[in-house]
């Protein structure tokens, strides 16, 4: 049992020493198989499996048993199906194989900009919601008893899970990064639910005031949603950011479009000392010098890029995760996928400012071969130090 | 230098408002049949122009997804105006995005580009199972099989419509390129494609270079 | 930055349109969260 907490408060203080700026006595390793990838992998039906929270303790047990990490190596689901049939979802249902996935939608017309920039939280509550979510779009009184059940449905879950991979935190001695917030650019907010990809970059040169104006009325509810909807935000927990759009656009748009509201964002957390945390995903090379300017010391995990620049453009200020291709785990052998986090390590340790983090999650077991999984977290757990 | 090298120019540099301007006016012609498929043809060659910036790192990804939506436009301004609708087609693509993946963005600019560089496209949609790979392929018995697919999970699905291509005694008679994130040199190996792609512009030169 | 909406209240606009039954124990904070974890869940269905 002391060993176990021992064992956590290593893990933890490997954590604290990164974010605050010191070198730890280790590469810390953050990174998680997704949820799906663990019910896969606990032998239980995807379909089935995502609905029945009876299981989450088995199918974490199962996982950690087996993969090595100083976090738990399990991602909490990000989409529930509860609350998503409840209310008849439209922008986020299940394929065929079981993945809750994000097909292309949108609920905001490009006519009706204005409305939104009036008050975004009162058009989506009123429009926007009942284009998404089928059982909305009915009488006031429905609505109401539709939206109170999956709320109370969405929070009983959260909870539930969130004890349970409580538990398993305490049986594994893994240390923690409380999530304090989740939100987005300004930007992608408005492009992934409400005008989608396609139609926000139609926007960009039909109505580029609009979509600026829409940005910014955006903004204040991101930096309510990842700074103030907590107490005490701290650079020990975690504000997460994923990063969409900008890889579509040129460079102009993106100074016009992308960066001005995000910037706002990210300082308004820096300024309340919360953490932030980006997935800087696809590739970001094209902005490496913005992201360099950006204030505080932030994490970044990347899933594509030049991992000789990164670390020369953000070393000393920001933390670098990420690059390491998860696919590779897959195709090569177990020698070749060390090699690979060797090389890796070499470049982007030494100083400080950096923990090993694959480019993407796996979705399914499917994605990489086990064997060479838990074979590169060992070998950084046993052999990576600055 | 062609009468319409100003709408391959606008086509190209993506200025709608212009391209439209120029249609419209042309329609008001009441053009012939002949008429209109050199200026169909027009639009492609802007197309081409459009995928050769992309490749050269002018354009991104947001810049094809409005190119696409501006051949859209202009078909759905010219095709009207045809009585005949015959042309030469280059050759046959059946694409779709494989089963477990809902993403399309991707493989709707490769149709677009492909349609451009007069290809006929049959697009079997999202999330489709290996038999409708395999049926569609033996419907319509194409040069070429496309397959798109955005998720790492979409690299296993691939692999099973290319073995079940290979079941059905199909896989010799066409051509397979894959498309997407996470498709490599080494999952092309594994899946057992012909070509892969992250470029669409650069997939349909692929696909040129098929048909010869 | 505070947010501004006809369908979100702060404390201070809640107690300006609704009488409090007692200022006595109550528990504003308590009270106002609940408009905070609905915030939030309409939020968590567009991101």
């Amino acid at each position: 049992m002391a060993d176990i907490k021992q064992l956590q408060k290593d893990r933890q203080q490997l954590f604290t020493d990164l974010y605050e700026g010191r070198i730890p006595k280790r590469v810390p390793i953050m990174y998680n198989i997704g949820w799906e990838a663990a019910i896969q992998l606990a032998g239980h039906d995807l379909k089935q499996a995502q609905w029945d929270n009876s299981i989450v303790y088995d199918v974490y047990d199962k996982a950690c048993s087996r993969l090595y990490g100083d976090l738990a190596p399990v991602a909490m689901t990000l989409r529930n199906p509860m609350h998503y049939q409840m209310l008849g979802a439209k922008a986020i249902i299940m394929s065929s194989s079981g993945q809750m996935q994000h097909p292309e939608i949108a609920c905001l017309e490009p006519s009706e900009y204005d409305e939104f920039i009036q008050d975004p939280y009162k058009m989506m509550v009123d429009k926007l919601l009942p284009r998404l979510y089928k059982a909305l779009d009915v009488s006031s009184g429905q609505k109401a008893l539709t939206l109170g059940k999956a709320f109370k449905a969405y929070n009983d879950e959260n909870v539930f899970y969130g004890a349970t991979i409580g538990k398993i935190v305490e049986k594994y001695g893994y240390a923690t990064i409380v999530t304090h917030g989740f939100g987005e650019a300004p930007f992608d907010f408005l492009a992934d639910f409400l005008r989608s990809f396609s139609g926000i970059n139609m926007d960009v040169r039909r109505m580029p005031d609009k979509v600026v104006e829409a940005c910014e009325a955006i903004t204040p509810h991101m930096i309510k949603l990842l700074v103030h909807m907590n107490p005490n935000p701290s650079i020990l927990k975690k504000g997460f950011i994923p990063l969409h759009m900008a890889p579509y656009l040129n460079n102009k748009q993106f100074e016009k479009f992308y960066w001005p509201t995000f910037k706002k964002v990210v300082e308004a957390m820096v300024e309340a000392g919360q953490g932030v945390d980006l997935f800087v995903e696809h590739d970001w090379m094209r902005f490496i010098d913005y992201l360099a300017d950006l204030p505080g010391r932030i994490r970044m995990r990347f899933e594509y890029g030049d991992p000789k620049i990164i670390k020369e453009k953000l070393q000393g200020k920001h933390i670098i995760s990420g690059l390491y291709p998860l696919t590779l785990l897959k195709t090569a052998t177990k020698e070749e996928c060390i090699d690979k986090a060797k090389e890796l390590i070499d470049i982007l340790a030494p100083g400080g400012g950096y923990m090993f983090e694959f480019d993407k999650s796996a979705l399914s077991m499917d994605d990489v071969n086990i064997d060479n999984l838990i074979a590169v977290t060992e070998y950084v757990r046993d052999h990576a130090i600055y | 230098m062609s009468k319409w090298d100003h709408l391959t120019k606008a086509v190209g540099e993506l200025e709608e408002k212009k391209v439209m301007k120029i249609l419209d006016k042309f329609i008001s012609t009441n053009p012939t049949d002949k008429e209109v498929q050199e200026v169909i043809n027009t639009c492609h060659k802007g197309m081409v122009m459009v995928g050769d910036i992309f490749e050269k790192g002018d354009y991104f990804v947001g810049d094809l997804i409005f190119s696409g939506e501006l051949l859209a436009e202009a078909i759905d301004i010219l095709k009207p105006a045809l009585r005949n609708c015959d042309s030469i087609k280059k050759g046959k693509i059946v694409i779709g995005t494989v089963h477990g993946d809902l993403h399309d963005i991707g493989k709707n600019i490769f149709k677009s580009m492909a349609v451009a560089a007069g290809f006929e496209v049959y697009d079997i949609g999202i999330d489709q199972p290996v038999s409708a790979f395999v049926n569609k392929v033996k419907e319509v018995q194409p040069d070429i099989v496309g397959m798109s697919g955005v998720l790492t999970l979409a690299l296993e699905a691939m692999k099973d419509t290319v073995d079940g291509l290979k079941e059905a005694g199909l896989r010799d008679d066409v051509k397979v390129i894959m498309g997407g994130n996470p498709v490599t040199k080494e999952a092309c190996k594994y899946i057992g494609g012909d070509a892969y792609t992250t470029n669409a512009a650069e997939g349909v030169k692929m696909c040129q270079s098929w048909v010869g | 930055m505070n947010i501004k909406s006809e369908y979100y209240q702060t404390w201070e606009e809640y107690k300006e349109e609704n009488p409090i039954v007692s200022d006595e124990g109550l528990k504003a904070d308590k009270i106002q969260n609940y408009e905070e974890l609905m915030y939030k869940f309409i939020f968590a269905l567009f991101l």
